[in-house]
């Protein structure tokens, strides 16, 4: 889940009033019209810490976002905050103590759940159901409604997204990234076709013909 | 190129350092602030441990090991005098007993145990001449 601000800025470093967007989970792309001068700052919450941290059910989210009054209700007070930046690096810092704060005072999943989160995450999305069931001691029809509620997506959906965020990540991080081969390989895709179909879905665009900037192929770091 | 260390991704670094102190009698080296690395003093090859988030930060993915799991493809193993003994201490510190010290053809006294995670670790007397 998202916690974005989209303004609009001029080279004065002035900008407008920033509209609070909170997104959901997704299961596929969605295209954002942008004109020149808008910009985005935005905190994307590990998974299962997003609920916690916004007060916001994440499977109510699912393949949407909060505009307007409806999130501007989520940030309640800290609103505040974010309306009171007079400057682009006002709203980040206003931003970051926001998701810092927020953070540190939100209930974390309970233990197997987060347990359940990592080795999800470790594996790359390519572990099935009852094998993290096993390992987190959990019967499975109990972690799959665990994990539903906590990432607000499906064990099966949350899977393909943490494959394709991987698979992203080796066609575009670093000094050498993979090519489309080594990069199905490597992300447990079956075979280049499969990757493809998977990068329509997610991305809406494949993995050669990729545009400049994906958000979703950023690194954890 | 040489070896330089061995790594196991694990659940808890702390206690997998804790564990190899009291089942193996081996010293840890260095253990990180942030809980998610530490190395054991092992010699010329190091020991160490990292937790399984360290995958993703390291853009590698994992298979986590587990008590229930079956084990992975590799084993970790321990030289010693006294494997018995040794054998003895792992398994009254909670390792999984796997198969005995017994002495094998060629003169070494070799046993298996799993470790807190699941992993395979071999305890065996030193190779002779």
């Amino acid at each position: 889940m998202d916690l974005i601000l989209a303004f609009r800025s001029d080279d004065g470093g002035g900008l407008s009033r920033a509209n609070v967007l909170i997104v959901g989970p997704a299961r596929r792309w969605a295209d954002v019209p942008v004109a020149i001068g808008d910009r985005f700052l935005g905190v994307r919450f590990r998974p299962g810490w997003g609920g916690p941290c916004l007060g916001v059910d994440p499977a109510s989210l699912q393949d949407r976002a909060l505009a307007g009054h409806e999130a501007e209700a989520v940030l309640g007070a800290d609103g505040g905050a974010i309306h009171a930046a007079r400057t682009p690096s006002a709203l980040m810092t206003a931003l970051s103590d926001i998701a810092h704060r927020r953070a540190a005072s939100a209930h974390a999943p309970v233990a197997t759940v987060r347990r359940a989160l990592t080795v999800i995450q470790a594996a790359g999305g390519r572990l099935r159901l009852d094998e993290v069931a096993r390992l987190v001691g959990v019967p499975e029809r109990t972690l799959r409604r665990q994990l539903t509620l906590a990432v607000g997506l499906s064990f099966k959906a949350f899977s393909s997204v943490l494959r394709f965020q991987r698979a992203m990540r080796l066609l575009t991080d670093g000094p050498a990234p993979l090519d489309p081969a080594d990069a199905a390989i490597e992300s447990g895709y079956s075979d280049q076709a499969h990757m493809i179909r998977e990068f329509r879905r997610h991305g809406g665009f494949t993995p050669g013909s990729r545009p400049a900037l994906v958000l979703v192929g950023m690194s954890v770091e | 190129m040489r070896l330089g260390y061995t790594i196991i991704y694990v659940q808890d670094v702390a206690a997998t350092v804790a564990f190899y102190e009291r089942a193996f009698g081996l010293q840890r080296r260095f253990v990180h602030e942030s809980g998610l690395y530490a190395e054991m003093a092992t010699g010329e090859t190091t020991l160490g441990f990292a937790g399984e988030s360290m995958a993703e930060v390291n853009g590698v993915t994992i298979r986590p090991n587990g008590r229930n799991e079956l084990p992975a493809g590799f084993e970790i193993c321990l030289v010693t005098e006294a494997p018995e003994q040794s054998y003895d201490q792992a398994v009254a510190a909670g390792a999984l007993p796997v198969k005995g010290v017994e002495a094998k053809p060629w003169g070494q006294r070799v046993g298996y145990v799993r470790d807190l995670n699941g992993c395979l670790v071999e305890i065996c007397s030193p190779m002779e001449g």
